[in-house]
């Protein structure tokens, strides 16, 4: 009785299931159909059309049309402050995401293989800020960098007697590094958390229990196996930190002004959109390009590992 | 425990989170303990406490109006969201069609793109439509750039739905819209737990969401005063 039923649902199972397949692909590929049009109108098409106007030319009256030309992103390689200002971009971008990985490791190896009550906390905390406004965050940092001795950090190294007078941070580049690294370091401990906790701990006890010491073991079976979340994090913050612009605004001021800050001003302040739009075509390639080039590591490391 | 950790490897490893954590909090208790600091200048450290700026803020009609729109802002982002992302994360894993994966990625492309960017192409195509309403205009912005985390945390959970309970409803006579919302326990659960976690991220990235809202506060004071009075943030 209970062997014939288990037959015929074996049977039944394909037929049922092909059956629900077509009947649910049909509608079910409908369903993205709103979101399609909502994003081709509002997101596609006004991103197509920014990347047109920045091959435009603007007339007096402000209107954007022929001929076409290049010689908005001619002026952008040939003007020294704004080569300097997509060099500056690139170097914070590199340096913020570098910084990252290398404090992010640390607390991603704690997070992961800690006790649950540690687990916890660390990722509370980590996650924290993530509901906090940037906005807030960048004013927090200026209240700790502040130059002058009302600073926090200037009031503790003059407490402890670490330098003699108040040192000058804000309104510099290191105070941007500072900020953006507070600001997308979640964007880099997720993902690594997330591909060590899929290492086999049995492959890194096997090692130490073959005499391995532990900076090696980090460095040999560790560290390879996390690269997926390595790449996945840096490109995250990468991109997002080349693409920041408030941070860079509240804690750079005029001497560490990043793409972001350059395209507002040319289309705020000088109401120059082809130029604005060309830098803002640049911005996005590089992210693009940056996102790309880690999309082909982690494949061809899928490829590796399969073969 | 904690035996996998051990000598000088340790030390660094719990020196470094150590630090890490007192780096993430110190800017955010920081402007905590600055909100109910007696002086009228930021200082360090600070001095006195009170409340009067908590109720100086309160009283402050252009916070409240301000408030008022960021929440309502946040609410219909949420719900502009859900409603056109989560049919949207169900057609891409249940559906089989041609096309998936260039679809999947367009859904997704907002979440790469610099939203500063988004939002000046947004609003140079809104201005030329004559889009005045900036209130409208902040809602769209906002809906193209939190659609994709919406779209993210649901085909995460959906494929953690067994299709098999979905199967089994069906054949006992369910359909399939209403298996999706009422008869699956599994799913349920899950989208209940997700849900809500993707009804927060929506709503956080919305509050926190002042790169789409610069532009069109800047937008509205140069669409002219009308659009200034409405549009206070």
């Amino acid at each position: 009785m209970t062997t014939s039923d288990d037959a015929v649902a074996v049977i039944a199972q394909p037929e049922i299931r092909q059956g629900s397949r077509w009947r649910l692909s049909l509608p079910a590929g409908l369903l993205a159909v709103p979101l399609l049009f909502f994003l081709a109108y509002f997101f596609f098409y006004p991103a197509i059309a920014l990347l047109f106007s920045s091959i435009q030319t603007q007339n007096s009256q402000g209107i954007i049309g022929r001929p076409f030309t290049l010689s908005h992103y001619a002026r952008l390689i040939n003007v020294d402050l704004y080569a300097r200002v997509f060099w500056n971009t690139l170097r914070i971008s590199v340096i913020t995401s570098a910084l990252a990985t290398v404090l992010a490791y640390p607390v991603a190896l704690v997070m992961v293989k800690s006790r649950p009550l540690v687990t916890r906390v660390i990722t509370l905390i980590v996650i924290a800020p993530l509901v906090v406004s940037v906005v807030v965050r960048g004013y927090g940092w200026q209240l700790i960098l502040a130059n002058g001795p009302k600073g926090m950090l200037n009031w503790i190294l003059m407490t402890l007697h670490i330098t003699g007078g108040p040192v000058s941070i804000l309104y510099t580049e290191v105070a941007v590094i500072i900020g953006s690294l507070h600001v997308f370091f979640p964007m880099m401990v997720l993902p690594l958390a997330s591909a060590l906790g899929k290492i086999d701990p049995n492959l890194e006890d096997a090692a130490r229990m073959l005499g391995a010491p532990w900076w090696k073991v980090f460095l040999r079976v560790t560290l390879p196996l996390s690269m997926p979340g390595f790449v996945a994090g840096f490109t995250l913050v990468f991109s997002l930190t080349a693409g920041s612009f408030v941070i860079p605004a509240i804690l750079g001021g005029a001497s560490a002004i990043m793409l972001g800050n350059l395209i507002e001003q040319q289309i705020f302040v000088v109401y120059d959109w082809p130029f604005g739009a060309a830098i803002a075509v640049i911005l996005v390639g590089v992210v693009f390009a940056v996102n790309g080039f880690s999309m082909w590591l982690l494949e061809g490391r899928r490829l590796r590992r399969a073969s | 425990m904690d035996e996998r950790f051990s000598g000088l490897g340790a030390f660094i490893l719990y020196a470094i989170t150590t630090a890490m954590m007192i780096f993430i909090m110190a800017p955010l208790l920081l402007v905590m303990a600055v909100s109910v600091s007696d002086s009228y200048f930021v200082t360090f450290p600070p001095q006195g406490f009170t409340l009067k700026w908590y109720a100086k803020v309160l009283g402050d009609r252009d916070f409240l109006e301000a408030m008022r729109l960021s929440i309502l802002l946040a609410l219909g982002t949420t719900a502009g969201s859900l409603l056109l992302g989560v049919p949207a994360a169900f057609a891409l894993v249940r559906g089989n069609f041609f096309g998936l994966a260039a679809i999947k990625g367009f859904l997704l492309s907002p979440l790469i793109f610099p939203s500063l960017v988004t939002g000046l192409a947004l609003l140079q195509v809104l201005t030329k439509l004559g889009s005045q309403d900036a209130r409208l205009n902040l809602l769209i912005g906002h809906i193209v750039v939190t659609s994709p985390y919406v779209i993210r945390t649901v085909v995460t959970s959906l494929q953690l739905v067994d299709e098999n309970l979905e199967d089994a409803a069906r054949t006992l006579g369910g359909q399939s819209a209403t298996n999706l919302l009422a008869c699956d326990p599994a799913a349920n659960r899950i989208r209940g737990r997700r849900g809500r976690a993707v009804r927060l991220h929506g709503v956080v990235r919305q509050l926190s969401g002042h790169d789409v809202a610069r532009q069109f506060r800047i937008f509205s004071r140069a669409a002219g005063p009308d659009a200034t009075t409405r549009q206070r943030l």
